[in-house]
Order: structure tokens, then sequence, then C-alpha cells
């Protein structure tokens, strides 16, 4: 398996996830993973377990730059790439841990207004996030499809096994206007709106 | 081309200059607009994260069965110690619930359904359902009721079936969602209240309960007394 990555051409194996190939990420975090576990335990203060979810939080990083066209002219290879990513990653971890223990010894009780609002559309993704996974299928698959894969409609009817593009349209639509009335209905929503 | 159409090919670059320059202005001098390209935005960002969810989900699977793979020995002892940890919590769990059962019977309030409508193929779909929960076909009715739009009387009835067949992380989402104002939420709270309890989660139960037992008027509400004063 890892000699099929080392195989492929940088541009094909972005092509592929940028395809929605689920198993090529797969395939990249089985034929690096060791290699990465290895690094990150001897050269950070990090445990094996915390290596790995690095790791993953990398190869979710490499699909989400590979969607937003980051990396079309990547000129290095995908594991350089993807170390870079990983290592990043671990860099704020290790941040991350000595604010945690900073935070306790520099306790500030001044307000952050800019903080606050973060929080709050943060707190407003979720709430969209929650009641999208809640809407159930075969919306989400519609929405999934069309949003996250970019399937156009004829594909997304093919899959649901709609008569044609234009059912599967029509039923995408509905399911937008029914989730994103339940988003203005939640108190949370209503002051944006 | 329909307004929810066009929004979506702004946000994915779909559109020319021209008409990119016309949405913006409408952007500018209509609120209304804003806000529902906003919300959009909004939407198709919370679809994308939660997608990457799933797909770290995955990786951590992956991760599993290549430590599996690598690892068999340890792993033989690591599914024996995990059998015997099963088969104890379950006869624990199985002794806990039989001598449980009756209790959560008892407050289970009946619930016989509503009458059938007939009218739109979603309509149809909700009285297929609704016919599988009369016949007390749980899972059935579950499967059916997760397939339509989510209203409060959907969501009301998944909650019942799945907390019938003891799919009691299901029942909670679905009563939870059931917002204050419906007129399912005292129900839908009572039930909630129900199922943390069944779960062992008093903490979470108590203030549920105490909330359903303002409504002095339905059977909810003495319910939730009794179950407070003497259950806890």
């Amino acid at each position: 398996m890892k000699e099929h990555i080392l195989n492929l051409e940088t541009s094909a194996i972005i092509e592929a996830i940028k395809a929605g190939s689920e198993k090529i990420l797969f395939q990249l975090y089985e034929a690096y993973r060791n290699e990465f576990l290895q690094w990150a335990v001897r050269n950070h203060r990090v445990t094996e377990e915390e290596a790995k979810d690095v790791f993953q939080e990398a190869l979710v990083g490499l699909y989400r730059n590979v969607k937003a066209g980051k990396v079309d002219k990547l000129e290095s290879s995908i594991k350089t790439y993807l170390f870079g990513i990983a290592k990043n990653v671990i860099l704020n971890v290790l941040k991350r841990k000595d604010i945690e223990t900073k935070a306790y010894e520099n306790i500030s009780i001044e307000h952050d207004n800019g903080i606050n609002e973060k929080h709050e559309m943060d707190g407003l993704t979720n709430l969209i996030k929650r009641l999208y996974l809640a809407i159930g299928s075969p919306c989400k698959e519609i929405l999934e499809m069309y949003y996250e894969r970019e399937y156009d409609m004829e594909s997304i009817a093919l899959k649901v096994g709609y008569k044609n593009a234009n059912v599967a349209k029509k039923k995408k639509y509905e399911c937008l206007k029914a989730l994103e009335e339940r988003i203005k209905m939640s108190p949370l929503a209503k002051e944006y709106f | 081309m329909r307004e929810s159409d066009l929004i979506d090919r702004y946000l994915k670059g779909e559109l020319d200059g021209e008409t990119i320059t016309a949405i913006e202005s409408k952007i500018d001098s209509n609120p209304s607009f804003k806000a529902k390209v906003e919300l959009r935005r909004l939407l198709i960002r919370s679809i994308h994260l939660a997608y990457e969810d799933e797909l770290k989900d995955k990786l951590k699977d992956l991760d599993r069965k290549i430590d599996r793979n690598s690892n068999p020995i340890k792993i033989s002892y690591m599914v024996a110690a995990s059998l015997a940890f099963v088969m104890v919590t379950a006869l624990g769990v199985y002794l806990y619930q039989a001598n449980n059962k009756s209790k959560f019977e008892k407050y289970d309030v009946y619930e016989n359904g509503i009458p059938n409508t007939m009218g739109t193929s979603n309509d149809l779909t909700f009285t297929v359902a609704m016919n599988y929960f009369k016949s007390k076909e749980y899972p059935e009715a579950l499967k059916l009721f997760q397939g339509i739009i989510q209203s409060d009387t959907v969501l009301y009835y998944s909650g019942v079936s799945a907390y019938r067949i003891g799919n009691l992380d299901r029942a909670i989402h679905c009563f939870q969602s059931i917002e204050e104002g419906s007129e399912y939420f005292t129900k839908a709270a009572y039930r909630l209240g129900l199922t943390y309890w069944k779960e062992n989660q008093i903490d979470l139960a108590i203030p549920v309960l105490i909330k359903v037992t303002q409504d002095t008027s339905s059977e909810y509400g003495t319910n939730a007394k009794l179950i407070l004063t003497k259950e806890f």
C-alpha cells in the first residue's frame, strides 16, 4: 500500500482528494503514520496518543487545504507538505499546553468583547452543525453531497435514487428551507437572522 | 433562477463579475438579503466542519485497526479482558434494569399517537410511521420518522419510539430539540427527565422535571412531582 502511494504523482494525489476520495487519505495515513509517530515522540514533548491525534488533525488539514485550492501548485512532495502541517499542529498543541499551565498563574478579569463575539459565533456554528446532523436522511446526505463533495444534481439524483436532477434539486431546496427555518427558530440565532 | 440557488452560486464563486456586483450591492442595501447570505455561509461552514469531524473519526477507526493488526497477542488479552468486563457489566445492568423496570413503566405515560391525515408524500410517510408507532413496532416507526422533515411532532414521536427500544441517546437528542413554546414541550421535557433518570443521570433529570412540575394541569406535572419526591 505504501509503494502504491509513493508511486503516485503529487498532482494525482491532490486531484483524487479534490474529487472526494477518502481512500487516498486513508492510504496516506497508513503510509506515513509510523514514521511521524516516531519522529514526534522522539523530538517533542508529546505522548504517542497525542502524536496520533496530531497526525489525524494534519490529514484533515490537508483535506481542507486541498478543497480550498491552497495546494494546487504544490512544489514539494505530499509527504513533506503533510509533515509540515503536522509540525504546525504539534507546535500549537505545545503552545496550548504552556498557555493552560500559565492560565492559572495569570488570571485576568478584563472583559474582551472580541473574545465574547467569537465565542458566540462558535456557539452558533455548533448549533447549526447539530441541527444539520439531526435533520436525518436523505437531507443530510443530499446537503453533504452538494456542499461538501460538490456533486452535480444528476449525480445526487443517481445516488439517492431520484428520477432526475430536477427532483433532486427540489428536494435539496426543501431540505435547506426546513433546516434554515429550524435554525431561525432557535433563540441563539434569532438576533442574527 | 431561485434566490436560494443564486446565493449558493455566489458563495461557491460560480457567478460572473456583473452578477457578483449586483449581489454585493443588494447585500449592502438589503439587510434581510444580507442575513440570508450570512445564514447560508454559516450553514455551509457547519456542513464542512461536520464532515471534517466524521473524517477524523474514520481516521481514528483506521488507527485502531492498524494497532490491532500490529499487536495481535496484546489485543487478544485485551479482547478477553474486555469480554469479561462486558459480561460482568451486562449482568449488573440486567439486574439493575430488572429491579427498576416496573418503576420506569409506572411513570411512562401512555401515548396512543395521533390520527392519520393524507396529503403530500411527506404526510404519507408520516402516516405509515404513525401506524407502526400505534402498533408498537417502534424500530420501523423510528426509521421512517427519521426520513421526514423534523417537525416537533416528528421529533416527539421519534423520541418516544427511541425510548421504547432503548436507544436513549437518540431519545434525549429528540426531546432536547423541542423548544419551549411548542405544544409538545411539557411532555417532551417530562420524557427527557425520565430518560435521564433511566440513564442514571439524576443531576440532569432533576432540573428538567422541576420545570415540568410547573404545569399543574397535566398528568406530566403530577408525575414529575411524584418522581422528584418519591424516587430521588
